[in-house]
């Protein structure tokens, strides 16, 4: 049976990210992230994913390639795997970034 | 339609609608996650011999449980479901993963009001539930298959 580890090395886990974020393509504008709690209070990592203008055209190509990074984060970084935190991967567009002028996603 | 697949409508129908309010958006992405929630208690409740006590059943289902078991379905190291129909294992790990990302952003949804939200990030998790009804029905679909095929 998997069991959570105990603790987290948080530059350890700060480093693999950031390293994985560097391997994303050119549909990827940028990455935020934090380690928090879920609502349940289990440790987590949230990502907010700004995609590029090009990939942002029209609802069906953001959805398809948010997918397809999403499957990035899960099966490259595996965050659940090497550290028992859930990645909780949220996306916005460039525009929607531009108009909501969010500091959490700037 | 079963009540799951109304819910999935509806999301779909909020979340779609031009010019739509934060509130409508909110309720998008929030009655995506119960759509999930409602299909998987629905399948689970099926498998109940007495029709009759399905929907006292029903409301038994409790969500940090069902999220705590999702978590454990997901993890490989958890559970590595060694020897199974991997195509299957892919698909629950899927619904697994769909469930707990959709209950947290249905928490934020209906209660962090200093969260906006944007009409595509409201479709993508529709989308989400989408695509876990679809593994779903691809898993449950094998499965039956291969019970029929097997009888022992």
């Amino acid at each position: 049976m998997f069991v959570p580890t105990g603790y987290i090395n948080q530059t350890e886990v700060e480093k693999a990210i950031d390293q994985f974020i560097g391997t994303l393509g050119p549909e990827v504008a940028r990455v935020r992230y934090n380690i928090g709690e879920d609502w349940s209070g289990d440790t987590s990592l949230y990502f907010r994913v700004v995609l590029a203008d090009s990939v942002s055209g029209d609802i069906t190509t953001f959805v398809d390639t948010a997918a397809g990074i999403r499957k990035a984060f899960f099966e490259r970084l595996q965050p659940l795997e090497n550290w028992g935190l859930f990645p909780y991967i949220n996306f916005r567009s460039s525009a929607e970034q531009a108009e909501l002028n969010d500091p959490k996603w700037a | 339609m079963a009540y799951h697949d109304d819910l999935l409508q509806l999301a779909f129908d909020l979340a779609d609608k031009p010019g739509a309010t934060q509130a409508e958006l909110r309720r998008a992405v929030s009655t995506a996650y119960y759509a999930l929630f409602h299909l998987l208690v629905s399948e689970t409740t099926l498998n109940w011999s007495r029709n009759s006590s399905r929907t006292a059943l029903g409301r038994m289902f409790d969500h940090k449980p069902m999220k705590k078991v999702s978590d454990r379905y997901r993890n490989p190291k958890s559970m590595p479901f060694t020897g199974e129909d991997q195509t299957i294992v892919s698909a629950v790990r899927l619904v697994a993963k769909s469930f707990v990302q959709l209950q947290d952003r249905r928490h934020i949804a209906d209660y962090d009001s200093g969260t906006l939200w944007t009409p595509w990030e409201a479709t993508e998790e529709v989308v989400r539930s989408l695509s876990a009804f679809e593994a779903w029905a691809r898993s449950s679909t094998k499965t039956s298959h291969r019970n029929i095929s097997s009888p022992s």
